[in-house]
């Protein structure tokens, strides 16, 4: 962008004066600016919502830009060598926002990840764990999607309103037959696939989601998936939390701001926010990270164990970018 | 004949063997009866059930097999968690070990605790990463009190070594003083010199910690 508006600069240049030039080159760089930033706003709403003393950061991507054409956002879930992936991945994609995702055993090296998790078709753990509720299948058509996450502690005979019996809803944590029947799911339609702790359901009451509030430590940030709707569209929100809480009441807050603020919630989803921690967000010029000053080396893209990555197709619009 | 032979030897491979990818065609009953009870299995039964279920996942001619040996594998490997949760199963026995490391090449992680604290502690100091153990003990009142009690004894000592204290055995507690400041680097040079190999998520130098 940059490089044509100096390109259509220099050649009227060569017929007026050069005060002029320079007024136009200035003017030309603002309206650059300002277009590329209002690409980003297009696909990516960052905004600050409060909820009592709360205050939360969202990325918010919506599956229609301007009322059309659905799916132009897509979802890839990095794991095993995630950083290589990620490198290739922004070679030829439009990045838009990176964070860390689902939890690994991971210490000294790559670890395994915990839970259910595969990339591509390709499994790095058959083994469901018993506790997490959450198993996130990456919609390889966009955005994640309702149907292709399972509250793993919904057995099939209560699966509510969903359509019991199809393969979105098979539940490998608690079936063995539903276990084969997911695997070659996954490894037929090479899918990924990654297991958390789905810390609100629509299928279940309130009263059932938030019973407990206090479970775990309070001594970290949050972050969670949001997947909603507003206006009947559907939206995934990544929120960010800096504030140091229990899992379980933050969550609560989430739900109860994103409600307040018009949305119907369908799943709450808790993202890593261990010694992994990172969110990298593209700012209209570049991916920034948002998280530069962690006090450990491990909290760096290069180290992370997985990743979920938002992106476009590329766009010729933001050849300058730079990964910060 | 030979041509008819080949034929009907065709027709029934496809009849008895060739059958679809997918569960079609296949008594889903008959895998009922794997997802039963292991309670009374040892881990010697788990690892002959295990065998097995390799054996019959490995059939490729028979798909049926592949299918029964999947779920059977799944099933042992619930079972086993569900072994371990009640306390039914030894994780740190040498058997246990043997077999979870089978499930493991077949990409069952069974066996996945929370990395403990201690654990953590001694590989970022490992990994040499002192200003994250320092947020660490700023955002832990237990482990905040516990770097005052040992800052202030280091204080009381640096008194001591700087002759501001009068003990009655001096020269008793110098010499230990010594002795253990001695040791300490010792032991901190030998540690950063080998726990790359020796600290690992769930053992500190062979010793299971889970």
């Amino acid at each position: 962008m940059i490089l044509n508006t100096i390109n259509l600069t220099m050649s009227y240049c060569n017929r007026t004066p050069k005060i002029f030039c320079v007024l136009i080159f200035l003017f030309s760089i603002l309206i650059g600016k300002s277009f590329a930033q209002s690409n980003i706003d297009d696909v990516l709403q960052k905004k600050y919502l409060f909820y009592g003393e709360a205050k939360f950061q969202l990325y918010e991507f919506r599956a229609k830009q301007n009322g059309k054409e659905e799916g132009k956002i897509k979802i890839k879930y990095l794991v095993k060598d995630a950083y290589q992936k990620f490198v290739e991945l922004n070679k030829n994609k439009k990045i838009l926002l990176v964070t860390a995702a689902s939890f690994t055993s991971a210490f000294f090296n790559n670890g395994t990840p915990i839970g259910i998790c595969a990339y591509e078709g390709e499994f790095l753990n058959k083994m469901p764990n018993q506790t997490m509720d959450g198993l996130v299948v990456i919609n390889p058509n966009g955005l994640f999607d309702i149907n292709y996450v399972s509250d793993l502690d919904i057995v099939k005979k209560e699966c509510g309103n969903l359509t019991c019996n199809h393969r979105f809803h098979l539940n490998p944590r608690e079936n063995v037959l539903d276990s084969y029947y997911f695997y070659d799911w996954i490894q037929k339609e090479k899918l990924s696939v990654f297991q958390t702790q789905l810390v609100y359901s629509h299928l279940k009451t309130k009263d059932e989601n938030f019973k407990n509030l206090s479970v775990g430590v309070n001594s970290k940030r949050r972050r969670f998936l949001v997947l909603a709707k507003k206006d009947n569209e559907l939206r995934n929100i990544i929120v960010n939390s800096e504030k140091h809480d229990y899992v379980m009441k933050a969550s609560k807050d989430v739900y109860e701001m994103l409600t307040d603020n018009g949305y119907v919630v369908d799943f709450i989803l808790n993202l890593d926010t261990g010694s992994k921690n990172l969110l990298h967000v593209h700012n209209g010029k570049y991916l920034e990270n948002l998280r530069p000053n962690t006090t450990t080396k491990l909290a760096r893209i290069e180290r992370a164990s997985n990743l979920i990555v938002f992106y476009t197709e590329n766009n010729t619009t933001y050849n300058e970018d730079t990964i910060n | 004949m030979k041509i008819l032979s080949t034929s009907l030897l065709i027709l029934f491979q496809l009849f008895v063997f060739g059958q679809k990818s997918d569960l079609n065609g296949l008594d889903l009953n008959s895998l009922i009866t794997i997802n039963k009870n292991y309670e009374y299995y040892s881990i010697d039964d788990y690892s002959k059930a295990f065998d097995s279920a390799i054996v019959l996942k490995s059939d490729k001619i028979n798909f049926k097999n592949n299918i029964i040996g999947n779920v059977t594998l799944s099933a042992l490997a619930k079972s086993i968690i569900d072994g371990i949760d009640n306390n039914r199963i030894n994780v740190n026995s040498k058997e246990t070990i043997s077999l979870l490391s089978k499930f493991r090449a077949h990409k069952y992680f069974i066996y996945q605790p929370e990395v403990n604290k201690t654990i953590k502690f001694f590989g970022y100091m490992c990994l040499g990463e002192y200003a994250h153990l320092y947020s660490i003990i700023g955002n832990n009142k237990s482990l905040l009190v516990i770097t005052i009690i040992c800052g202030l004894v280091l204080a009381v000592i640096l008194l001591h070594v700087f002759g501001k204290i009068q003990w009655r055995f001096k020269n008793f507690l110098n010499k230990i003083i010594l002795v253990l400041f001695v040791l300490s680097i010792v032991l901190f040079i030998g540690f950063k010199s080998t726990c790359d190999c020796n600290v690992s998520e769930y053992s500190f130098y062979g010793i299971p910690v889970n």
